[in-house]
């Protein structure tokens, strides 16, 4: 299903509100930006690796995830994607893209072309600032992926990635008090953090137990802010969130 | 369409912790590959703890409850 439509750019907005002030006049010109919205089923690709893509896509509902698939069939998340990421945005620079990005879970999509970016761009040039600003971020998340994947062990990887969740969930305003929706798989949080279902499912039975967090129903609910912070060494520094959704 | 089969892999350290979740792998010689990978991660993990309960021990399981495979470390220090 694919349909041009004044579609709701509200989720960028916020997230881009988190990063700078935007003048009423941005703010406008952000909601205003002509997309194409797409639903999109539970684990379809959006884009795949050694595509050349003509456009951006705003997550403005559900979860979607970066990848690389190794052969064989194994899988790495390189990273996770919430309402208001733009996770493609390098394709406006990187003709080739040099991994994939596909949905988790159903997901409504707007797709933006290269071309209306660039003007936008030329047109409020702060607004170039704030991507590249998200640009560098978006590295950040990588460097503490690295680190968190090489080094943690299994239950400080887990807790680290339902940190990271957690304040970016927050930041945007989609976080329920305590909790937030992430109906993923235990096989996909185990492709995230590079261990396999067992140590995924074992460890999380341990964040149980120690009364870090609950889950159900597809959400998270955080338990214990503080032990889960120190269990995955969570500083949000490498976040750089501003300020946080009204 | 034939279905993957789907292997358990529960572990015994200090306590029983049964995989109720399960594995889909081709068969039984990779369940038994598998198994070696996943006691290596979760060895690591366990580290010096593992002196705690150095009864470890790691199994695998069908979907009918046939044994696959037990890994079993044998371990002693003076």
């Amino acid at each position: 299903m694919s349909f041009a439509s004044n579609a709701d750019l509200g989720p960028l907005v916020r997230k881009l509100e988190t990063l700078v002030d935007l003048s009423d006049q941005e703010r406008e010109a952000v909601l205003r930006l002509p997309v194409t919205v797409r639903v999109l089923k539970a684990d379809q690709d959006i884009i795949r690796d050694q595509d050349r893509p003509s456009q951006c896509c705003l997550i403005l509902t559900g979860f979607a995830c970066r990848y690389k698939t190794l052969q064989g069939g194994k899988r790495q998340i390189l990273s996770f994607h919430i309402p208001g990421d733009v996770p493609d945005l390098q394709s406006l620079h990187l003709e080739v893209m040099d991994h994939s990005l596909g949905t988790l879970t159903e997901s409504r999509v707007a797709f933006i072309p290269h071309g209306t970016i660039r003007a936008f761009i030329r047109a409020h040039p702060s607004i170039g600032d704030v991507f590249w600003r998200d640009t560098l971020i978006d590295a950040a998340v990588f460097r503490e992926w690295v680190t968190n994947v090489g080094r943690r062990d299994a239950y400080g990887r887990v807790a680290h990635v339902f940190c990271e969740l957690f304040v970016r969930f927050e930041a945007v305003g989609l976080n329920n008090g305590d909790s937030y929706g992430m109906p993923i798989t235990q096989a996909e949080l185990a492709d995230a953090t590079g261990l396999s279902t067992v140590h995924v499912n074992r460890t999380l039975q341990a964040l149980r137990a120690n009364g870090l967090i609950k889950t159900e129903n597809g959400k998270v609910v955080i338990e214990n802010w503080g032990g889960l912070q120190e269990a995955g060494e969570f500083d949000p520094t490498y976040l750089h969130i501003r300020k946080r959704a009204a | 369409l034939t279905r993957v089969p789907r292997y358990f892999f529960h572990v015994h350290d200090s306590v029983d912790l049964l995989d109720e979740e399960g594995t889909e792998l081709a068969g039984p010689d990779e369940a038994r590959a598998e198994a070696v990978v996943i006691a290596g991660a979760l060895l690591r993990d366990v580290g010096g703890r593992f002196w705690n309960s150095p009864d470890w021990r790691l199994w695998v399981v069908d979907e009918a409850g046939r044994g696959i495979c037990a890994l079993r470390f044998s371990a002693e220090h003076p």
